[in-house]
């Protein structure tokens, strides 16, 4: 039987069938029946009594919006509010531009950031493209593989410290925001407060999020690259100093031992010869 | 085709009732889950899963396999769908005879086929490939349908009939799916169950649909209807021990009260099973 070497070939898929989908899922992704689409719908679907074939044709058009949509929402809940019924038009502006690519809802949301970078110019502009970002970064954590939590008293042993690859967790996203979305309930005005921020996934699957030091914040931007002890704080110090810290030793054990209570870091494990 | 277990009368699960079946899990013979809903790397409902494996037997029915596609097949997909079933040893698998892309673009919609003794020998041959990449049984739903296409030379049932066959697969008979596409279709129900091959069928689902006036749509989001139950009735005695699942994907009501509709299933499973004939 046929394997992915592709050795026995499958067979082609029969033309009527190749042309009744690129057909149809041209005629069903969009926002309103095109009228062209809605003629040439006698050529492949027949009517009836009841319905004709582009009423039979709207029913799919129907059904595939609200699906996408509430999909959008479970992910984006802050944006839907901001928004309001405007909600239901950028999904469809970005569902439009860029249809769903991948057999799991979960991942519909992943260009949407990218997309309001691009296309949104609204006056709240970078309100709207953080709060996309911080929301997408709540979802992905939702599926993300779970990592191995570190020992915090192994951090004890100065020969496990400096010879270990750190790198951050899978469950933790730094983040730098200029709004206080982390305390933002939609009820009142976003307040203006640059925050560094942990987006994370605690040990019971919760999704949470913590405002957190520069200091810690530059950490864990740092360990998105894979690094020992020394070179971390080789790189980590200038910036800190440039941005007006003079970090002492007791910051790094202090950021570290947060890093690893919340489970924002982890041990590149080297593979046994 | 491999013999298949009776599993009995089972449920859905779905994230409302985590709590609830882990609290007090009640008796229900076994759960189905929606497969594409746990191919992931990690996280909580991975989590979960593990903690029902415990309790329940777990059969993953997906929705994106897209058997019916002009693509070729997923192997990203299937990799991930074969890691699930392993880790859940379940007796079969299933997912719908239709289709949901083409191209690198998802409708994640069940889209229905043309029915033509082509595209039979053309899915047939895929659900081969990957029954036997996954190494167990498949079975392939009907899924309910708005649509007929002008090319179709054959009715539904005959084109899922031949497919099974030609597959040597296993059929996950809808009945609320056939009630519906008979209403949209203006076909017999009672022939669609009287015509599909007996010892292929190996589960029911039944779930409550929508009557939009002039048309039916398949919601799950609905109690079963009366004219559902009335044709589950009707096949019980022409299949004989069919595991059933009662699906509900919408509105999805407490525990408690799925679990009322799933004892009324039995309740009429025995009714009809103890029926003089």
């Amino acid at each position: 039987m046929q394997k992915r070497s592709g050795k026995t070939q499958l067979l082609p898929p029969p033309d009527f069938l190749r042309d009744v989908q690129i057909w149809m899922q041209d005629a069903v992704s969009v926002i309103e029946l095109d009228p062209k689409k809605a003629l040439e719908s006698r050529k492949y679907l027949t009517g009836s009594d009841h319905l004709e074939s582009d009423e039979r044709l709207q029913i799919y058009i129907n059904d595939y919006w609200p699906r996408i949509v509430e999909s959008l929402a479970e992910d984006f809940p802050k944006l839907k509010k901001l928004w309001g019924d405007d909600f239901i038009d950028w999904v469809q502006a970005y569902l439009t531009e860029m249809p769903a690519d991948s057999h799991s809802l979960f991942n519909l949301g992943k260009r949407f950031p990218a997309f309001l970078k691009r296309r949104y110019k609204e006056k709240n502009r970078a309100l709207v493209l953080e709060i996309a970002n911080y929301e997408w970064a709540h979802a992905q954590l939702y599926f993300v593989k779970n990592s191995k939590a570190l020992n915090l008293e192994k951090l004890n042993d100065p020969d496990y410290l400096m010879q270990s690859h750190f790198r951050l967790a899978p469950t933790a996203i730094p983040l730098y925001l200029q709004h206080d979305l982390i305390n933002w309930n939609n009820q009142k005005q976003v307040q203006s407060i640059p925050t560094y921020a942990v987006v994370f996934r605690d040990a019971q699957f919760h999704i949470l999020a913590q405002s957190v030091e520069f200091g810690l914040y530059t950490l864990l931007n740092l360990l998105k690259k894979p690094m020992k002890v020394p070179a971390l704080i080789e790189a980590a110090t200038p910036l800190l100093v440039s941005a007006g810290f003079n970090p002492e030793p007791l910051d790094y054990q202090k950021w570290f031992q947060t890093a690893v209570q919340n489970g924002w870091m982890t041990q590149t494990y080297q593979r046994r010869k | 085709m491999k013999e298949t277990p009776y599993l009995g009368f089972g449920i859905g699960l779905r994230p409302k009732h985590y709590a609830d079946l882990l609290k007090n899990p009640p008796k229900v013979d076994w759960l189905e889950i929606i497969s594409e809903n746990f191919m992931l790397d990690g996280g909580r409902s991975m989590s979960y899963l593990e903690q029902f494996q415990e309790r329940y037997k777990i059969i993953p029915h997906g929705v994106s396999l897209s058997i019916g596609s002009s693509n070729s097949l997923d192997w990203t997909y299937l990799k991930k769908l074969k890691k699930l079933v392993a880790q859940l040893d379940p007796p079969w698998f299933s997912d719908h005879l239709c289709w949901n892309h083409y191209g690198k673009k998802y409708l994640h919609n069940l889209m229905p086929l043309p029915y033509t003794s082509e595209i039979i020998d053309y899915v047939a041959e895929r659900i081969r490939v990957v029954q036997d990449y996954i190494e167990r049984p498949m079975l392939i739903e009907n899924v309910s349908s708005y649509v007929e296409f002008t090319g179709s030379t054959m009715p539904e049932w005959t084109f899922l009939s031949e497919v099974s066959e030609k597959a040597d697969c296993g059929i996950l008979l809808d009945i609320n799916n056939i009630y519906v596409s008979a209403k949209n279709h203006h076909f017999d129900p009672m022939l669609y169950l009287r015509s599909v091959p007996k010892q292929r069928v190996r589960q029911y689902h039944i779930a409550g649909h929508d009557d939009q006036g002039s048309y039916i749509l398949d919601s799950h989001d609905h109690a079963i209807r009366d004219e559902v139950w009335a044709l589950y009735t009707e096949a019980i005695p022409l299949f004989g021990d069919v595991s059933l699942m009662i699906e509900r994907d919408e509105h999805i009501p407490s525990l408690s009260d799925l679990l009322k509709e799933l004892n009324y299933a039995k309740a009429l499973w025995k009714n009809t099973v103890a029926a003089p004939a």
